[in-house]
Parts: C-alpha cells; structure tokens; sequence
C-alpha cells in the first residue's frame, strides 16, 4: 500500500480527541459521529422491534387480550415513528458519515460541526418522542397522524405535539446532514475522483441528500400547521374552517413518497459495494446503475398520490399517478439486473455480508412484485390500508433497508471497529432473519386479500384470519432472535474478535487502503485516483504528500487539515483548515431541544431562556477555526 | 327469542365470530378474491393476473441468483456481453410488461356507465358505526346496508367527524369517507348473500370495532325491507313500559325511534332495531343477554366509543331491553 499511512504520530496528536467525557462531548471526527448514529439508530430499531412483538402478540389470536385499544392504538403509531424516523433514516446517516470521506479518500466531512449538531439533534428528537412514554401521552394517530383524527378535537393529549415537534426538529437534523454530504462529495474527493468514478455508494448517498434537500420542507409544513392547528386553532385542515383534511395527505406524502426512496436508496448502494466485493469483480453496467439511481430520485416525486388513490381522486390524475408508479419500478429493476450480472459474470463468495444481500434482493423484489400491483389503481382500492399493504412495506423496508444495513454492519464492521465478527453468528443470524421476515410477513398478504384491514387492534374469530396471524407472530419471534444474533456477534468481537487487516474482504474502494480501524484523519497523504475501483488496478494508489509547500502529513499551525478539490472532475486541489471539536454544536442542539420543549409546554420563560443560549452559541460557532 | 324468521342465515356466522361457536362458510364473505360482483370481479380478474405474472418473474430472478452460485452456470455467462441482462432483464423486460400493465389499469378505471335504476344511498361514518340512509324514503338504519342483488347501486360516503373508509372486499374496493367531501363508490352483488365490510382508515380507539354487513336481497324482498324500514314505531312497542324509560333516559339524547319523543341523533337510529343481527356495529349479536349487557356498559365491549355506561335500576335496564326488542 503506498498510501503513506506511517505519518508521524504528531498528525495524530492534532486530529485525536481530547480523552474522556470532553472528548465525547465535543468530537467532530465523522467516524466517532458515524458509529453514535449506528448505535442509537440499532438500539431505536430494537424498541421499534420490541413494540412490533407487543403488537403481534396481541394479535397472534382472535379477542387477544395482551393490550387494550387504546394501548395498542399508541404502540402501533411509536413502531411506525420509531422505524422510519428514528432507525431507517437515521441508520444510513450514519453509513454515510463512516463512509463517504473514507471512500472518496477525504479526511473530514464538509462540515465536521454541522455533523456534530445533525447527530444531537437527532438524539434530542429522539428523546422528545419517547419522552411522551413519561408524560403517559404517548402519540396515538398512526404514524402518518391524518388530520382531523389528529386535530385537537380528537387527540387532545399533549402526545401528538412532541409527534409534530419531534418531526419538524428532526427533520433539521435531515436537511443538515443532506447538505452536508453533498458538499463533502462535490468538494473533498480525491484528485482523480471524477463524478464518473464516484463509488456507487457515494451517488446513492448524494441522490438521497438531494431527496432531502427537496422532500423535507414538505413534512416539515406539514408538521407546522398541524401545530397550529392544535395549538393556536387555525383551520389549515378542518373543513368547518374551510381548510381541508386532504391538504395534510398532500404535504404529508410529497414527503413520504421520496422517503420510502431516500431510505431504500442508500441502501442500494451498499448492496453494490458488497455484491461487487463478494463477486470479485466492478458492478457491471455503472453508468446504466448511476443513470437508475438519479432517475428514481426525479420520479419518486412524483408518486404520492399513490398512496391516496381511495380518497376519491379524478380519473386523470389517478391514471398518471398510477403510471409513474409503475416507471418507477424500471430503474429498480435496472439495478436488480446489474447485480445479477455482476453475480453471474464474477466469482460469489458466500460471506455473511453477502447472504444478507442475497436475502435483500429475495426478499425486495418480493415487495418490488407487490408495490406494482399496487401501483394499479382498482387493485390499490381493495389493497390499501389492508394487511396486503402492511406486508408489501414491510418486505420493501426490511427486505430494503434492513438487510442492506446488516450487509453493511457485518463488511464494515471490521473497518471501523479493527475486528471480526463471528462468521458462525453471522450465518445464524441471516438464516433467522431471513426465515423470520418471510414468515411474518408473507402470510399479512393473505390477510389483506381476505379483507383484514391495517391498524386493527383485535379481531373476531371465524374469519379464516387465526391462522396468517399465528404464523405471522411466531415468524416475528425468528426474525427478532435473527436481529438480535447479529447484534450479539458485534458485542462479541468489540471485545475480543479477531483482529482484522486493513482489507479483510478485498475491497475495491479507498476505506480498505487504511488501517482498521483508521487513525483519526484517515488519510495521511492524499490518495490519487485512476479508476472506478483503486483498490482493484494493476499498481496500488500513490499519494500526494506535498501541497504547495505543505507537508500535509505533518501537523500545520496545529489545525485540521484538509483538501478541496473541483465539483466535477475533482482537480485544483486546495488545502484548508478544518473546524475543530467544539462545545457548541452540542449547546445549540441542546437548547434547541429545550425550545421544543417550551414550545409544547408553552412556556415563554424557557422558550427565551433556549433562543438565548443557541444564539450565543451560534455566535460562536466558528470559533477555533483556522483561517 | 323474538321475530327468528325475519333472521337471515347468516347470522350463524355473526355470532359464531363473536360468540366462539365453531363456523363454516363464512369466510369467502370478505375476500377480495372471491369477487360476488362486477365491480370486485374486474379487480379480481387483475390481481390473480399479476400474480401469476409476478410469480413468473420473481421465478426468473430468483432462477438466475441460484445460477450465479454454480461456477459452470458463470462460465457460461461470462462469454455473453454483461450489460445484456441488465438491458434485456432491467429495462426492456419491465418496459413490456408495465405497458400492458398500464394499459390494462386505465382499462379498469373507466367507470362503468349508469344504467336506468340506479339505486341511491348514503353511507355515513362515525365513531365507530355506519348510518345509512336511503334518500326519498325516510328510511334510516345503522351497520346493516341492504340493497337489491342485480342492482347497481351507487354509494354516496360521508363523514361528520375523521376519515373512514368504505370495504366490503367481495363486492368493490375502499373508498374513504372524508369530513367535507362526498364520495361515491358503486355496489353491485350478484346474488342474494350477506357480504362482510369494514372500515379500513385508522379512525381511531375502536377503528377495528367498526364493521358492517351488505345484505343482497331479492329485489322484491328488498322492496318490503325498505318499506318496512320507512314505517315509525311499531304498534307493538307502543305501550311497552320500557318506552317512557328509554325517553325519561339519557338514551332519547342519542338515538331516534322515530314516531316517539326520542329523537337524538348522536347514535344510531332505533326505530327498527330488533329487525338488525348485531348491535355495537357488528360487536354483539342483538341477544337479550348482550343487548343488556351493552345498555349497562358499552365501554366494556368497545371502550372509546361514544356511548357511555348507564346507571339504571335492574327493573328499568329489563323494561328498556323489553322495549327495544320490540322496535320491529
């Protein structure tokens, strides 16, 4: 490897953090950043998990008893928050951070304290929503909250407030961490890194930051007015006001709809880190995947009515609706097929990150199949709001997002953590998961066809549905051991896995050039790029040590260094200072959180008590930058 | 037990699903699949289509993953141009088959045209039942729609309070009833039959105890029914002691026996309450026993629901259970 990595220990001594709780608290480095985003969205997963378990239990039979209506009305509207919100979303934040500098040989992210508050304030939404299990008020209108059962009239408890206040701040956090990435990958690639050798990681990572960038404000409006509405009694959405229920449902899935992509985006892009790893070979057809990619973030914005084909809408609009709905399916299939290829045309190695690929392209093109019929407008009429419904997400979010993630948990695993993790535990853990998920959610398909609505708390017998929701709570059960092995195959080898090499896997992309896990500026020299896949060339990549007289790898005036280079074709290369670890994207995400608080309890003392402290931290936000 | 001819069949299997009792038959009352008419048999006729078309290319794609773990079947591959799959299998094969998709969908949209004797109904709903009317007639019932079988029937769908959603899977697919719009949706049973709905837009606490039946009658039948249904209160029930109770309660406050003091409209009208199978909106079979029991303490069977517990004496709670028994 001719990357220099042997830098002096001084370059360590000015990029590590301060020891300790300081150290903790004010950290900037975007692989501390990326691992918190790990964990807290892997522990959200498992709450959203253990409510899932409290909702299949109680309807693992007819009249279950387990929970009443209104307990399970609550659970069910916390497991959908909590898996969108605070896991999905959230889970591949933290890919990206870990990932996108390493893979395009940078040794920061664009903005290293906008990083810092994205993950606070993310905690800080976090913890507003679940605060409502304190205040015995926890959210009870669904995970989508459709208005007027939202309205102050109908949910009067303070619950749905921290819902809206928890998603409009978390989508702060959102925004920032989408602006964030598409700076870092437009500026901070490699020299040689054209757009057109951009890891295909990174183009799912910046076609799902612009999704954000266009989508977010949509739910965030959403969110507002719905506040308003409770909290000052206007009538953005109350027809006796002359507002409209369905404006709501608009705003909602101009949202919602480039959601489900900026979820199952990302995670197309490990599975084509990890196919192409484990076949030995570059994913066939790039540009036509790169080409897929973009085209589903332009289309996804224009399918939300899908998901409002039964409210009563025109003839036209819902034939347009429904086409798209139905393009959309082409560029997913592009990149179904382009694994296929590279599968077909390399040499697979059976690794655990690949099984859970192989087990997300089973189970996705599953919820492919079904999310075109649904795209079919009289089908959607009868499937809609069904369990056929409940069990087409739900393969296109486990088999989408989960799997992936896990893919992407076991190959980089070793990276991060300079680890193994158990091969054993690993395979149990795939075999659970993916048994567990096709039992659970298989059967909620016939459910749905034999008329079984979504959202029900309980159900008669004699219905013919006892025996699809037996099965389907005893799959959740393996499914939920699954999960639960792999975290165990982590905590393991944290501990004492063996120790992994730089490349453990032979990888084709820059992470695998530094050692494991990488030193806290990842780079000593800057590495030059001369294809798609450096790792893989003939010669292993140089480095440029030397920037107009700068020995980038030794310390410069004691700040963090680091290198831009141009949008498009990554040259001009530029050395800056970095911001370095702070207090203050913590100070600010923490009064902003209080400002919610204040906000929900109306209480204007502490309302002014936040706003002053943020200002007076953002006032100093930029302090200890070099120039 | 009152008036058992008027009961239709299939009340054996309303109160086999909430009295436990062992039931056959039922279940294809409430299946999208089983279409029992022309508006649920095109839907049906689409989706078993793109099953089994699904099935043949999740069959393909899950032929070529296997293949691509046996070396020989990769040696083999490896002498074609790779980015052939992905051109023929990525985007000509889904071009193709989402065309005709598409086509079929718009095919299956175009509204079917009116034909002469339309009937018309409005469904409203509410926490948690349905209120249907049949305009022109004065006939108003709750939870039990009945409508002749061969007929067209168009569905006017309101609601005064949150969104609903109008399901009876057999016969057409949902559309919601959203506060401050009218929708409509079209009812055809071929047969005679009792056909299983429900409402599937989360509508809050008992939105899973909010079912309903569509009766298919005869058409003469039907034409009896809806007469019958227009009448006030029956003479029997006149002078039946639990009357002056009913109206000196808090019940008069909520629902309606038309033809009498009672004229609340809150709840679900009464007026021929005993004529109805179930009661709660297809919680309780409409029994002595239950019926008490639910005048008593509704929030037992379906807390959250608008009707509150009613403090009456034992003598009072007979004589109003006695009363509705007869709103024939």
């Amino acid at each position: 490897m001719a990357v220099p990595d042997a830098a002096s220990p001084s370059l360590d001594a000015v990029w590590e953090d301060r020891p300790g709780i300081p150290g903790f608290l004010t950290t900037v480095d975007h692989k501390r950043i990326a691992v918190r985003y790990l964990v807290t969205a892997t522990a959200f997963l498992f709450i959203g998990g253990l409510e899932a378990m409290v909702l299949r239990a109680q309807l693992a039979g007819p009249n279950g008893t387990v929970v009443d209506a209104d307990t399970y009305n609550r659970i069910m509207t916390m497991h959908g928050t909590t898996m969108i919100f605070l896991f999905n979303t959230p889970v591949f934040a933290g890919f990206g951070n870990y990932l996108v500098p390493l893979l395009i040989g940078a040794r920061e992210m664009a903005f290293p304290r906008v990083n810092a508050f994205s993950y606070w304030v993310y905690l800080g939404s976090g913890s507003l929503l679940y605060s409502s299990f304190l205040l015995h008020a926890v959210p009870d209108g669904g995970w989508f909250a459709y208005t007027p059962l939202t309205s102050s009239a109908y949910s009067p408890d303070v619950g749905l407030d921290l819902w809206a206040m928890g998603i409009v701040f978390l989508g702060i956090s959102t925004t920032a961490g989408g602006i964030n990435f598409i700076v870092t990958i437009f500026r901070m690639r490699a020299p040689g890194m054209t757009l057109s050798r951009l890891p295909l990681f990174c183009w799912a990572i910046l076609t799902m930051s612009f999704m954000i960038v266009f989508a977010l404000p949509a739910i965030t409006l959403a969110g507002v007015l719905l506040e308003l509405d409770r909290t000052f009694g206007m009538q953005f959405f109350s027809p006796a006001g002359g507002g409209d229920p369905l404006l709501y449902q608009h705003l909602f899935w101009i949202w919602g709809h480039p959601e489900v992509y900026i979820l199952f985006i990302p995670a197309t892009g490990i599975i084509s880190m990890v196919v192409a790893t484990f076949s030995g070979r570059r994913v066939v057809a790039y540009h036509l995947v790169v080409a897929a990619l973009v085209a589903t973030g332009f289309i996804s914005f224009g399918l939300w009515m899908h998901h409002m084909f039964a409210t009563g809408v025109p003839f036209l609009v819902a034939s347009f609706f429904s086409a798209a709905s139905l393009v959309v399916a082409i560029p997913s299939g592009v990149q179904i097929f382009a694994w296929l290829a590279t599968m077909l045309t390399g040499r697979v190695r059976l690794e655990v990150p690949m099984l859970f690929a192989i087990g997300f392209v089973v189970t996705f093109v599953i919820g492919g199949m079904t999310g075109v019929m649904v795209g079919v407008v009289p089908f959607d009429q009868q499937v809609t709001d069904s369990y056929f419904v409940v069990a087409h997400f739900h393969y296109v979010l486990i088999g989408g997002t989960v799997f992936p993630a896990f893919a992407g948990l076991h190959y980089w695993f070793p990276k991060a953590i300079g680890r193994m993790p158990s091969r054993r535990l690993g395979v149990w853990s795939f075999w659970f998961t993916f048994v567990g998920t096709q039992l659970t959610f298989f059967p909620q398909h016939i459910l749905g066809l034999e008329g079984m609505p979504r959202r029900v708390w309980t159900y008669p017998e004699g219905l013919g549905w006892d025996g699809p929701n037996a099965l389907s709570t005893a799959g959740s059960v393996v499914l939920g051991v699954g999960l639960l092995l792999s975290v165990v195959a982590f905590a393991l080898a944290w501990r004492r896995g063996e120790p992994a090499d730089a490349d453990p896997w032979g990888g084709e992309t820059l992470e695998w050039a530094i050692p494991s896990p990488p030193p806290p500026y990842n780079f000593a020299g800057v590495p030059i790029v001369r294809s798609d896949a450096p790792m893989w060339d003939d010669d292993p990549p140089r480095a440029i040590t030397h920037l107009d007289g700068e020995d980038l790898t030794v310390p410069h005036d004691g700040h963090h260094r680091a290198v831009l280079t141009s949008p498009l074709d990554a040259a001009g290369l530029e050395a800056v200072s970095m911001p370095e670890p702070s207090y203050t994207p913590l100070v600010v995400a923490g009064s902003l959180t209080l400002l919610c608080v204040a906000v929900i309890a109306s209480s204007w003392p502490i309302g002014l008590v936040a706003v002053v402290v943020a200002s007076a931290a953002l006032i100093r936000w930029h302090d200890g930058i070099g120039s | 037990m009152p008036n058992r001819s008027r009961r239709l069949p299939w009340r054996r299997c309303l109160v086999g699903a909430t009295l436990a009792l062992p039931l056959a038959g039922c279940s294809d009352g409430h299946s999208v699949l089983s279409a029992k008419g022309p508006e649920a048999a095109r839907v049906s006729a689409l989706g078993w289509g793109m099953i089994v078309v699904s099935s043949v290319i999740s069959a393909v794609v899950f032929g070529l993953l296997a293949a691509s773990l046996f070396p020989s079947v990769r040696e083999r591959f490896r002498r074609h141009d790779e980015t052939a799959l992905v051109r023929w299998g990525g985007v000509a094969l889904p071009v193709v088959v989402l065309l005709a998709l598409s086509g079929l969908t718009v095919a299956a949209m175009v509204p079917s045209d009116d034909r002469d004797g339309t009937l018309e109904l409005t469904v409203v709903g509410h926490q948690y039942w349905w209120e249907v009317t049949y305009p022109g007639t004065g006939a108003v019932t709750a939870n039990e729609i009945h409508i002749p079988a061969g007929r067209r029937v168009r569905v006017a769908l309101e609601s005064p309070d949150v969104i609903h959603s109008f399901w009876v899977p057999s016969l057409a697919g949902k559309i919601d009833m959203v506060p401050g719009r009218t929708n409509h949706l079209v009812l055809e049973a071929d047969r005679p039959g009792t056909y299983r709905g429900q409402c599937a837009e989360y509508c809050g606490a008992q939105h899973a105890r909010m079912a309903f039946v569509v009766v298919a009658q005869e058409p003469a039948e039907f034409q009896r029914w809806l007469r019958h249904q227009a009448e006030p209160l029956a003479a029997a029930a006149t002078d039946r002691p639990g009357r002056a109770v009913f109206e000196r309660e808090s019940c008069a406050g909520c629902h309606t026996v038309r033809g009498t003091e009672a004229d609340g409209a809150i709840g679900p009208d009464l007026t021929h309450l005993a004529d109805r199978d179930t009661i709660g909106a297809l919680t309780l079979p409409n029994d002595r026993r239950e019926v008490r029991a639910w005048v008593r303490d509704a929030q037992q069977f379906k807390a959250g629901a608008e009707m509150p517990p009613i403090d009456l004496s034992s003598e009072d709670l007979d004589a109003i259970v006695d009363y509705l028994e007869h709103l024939r």
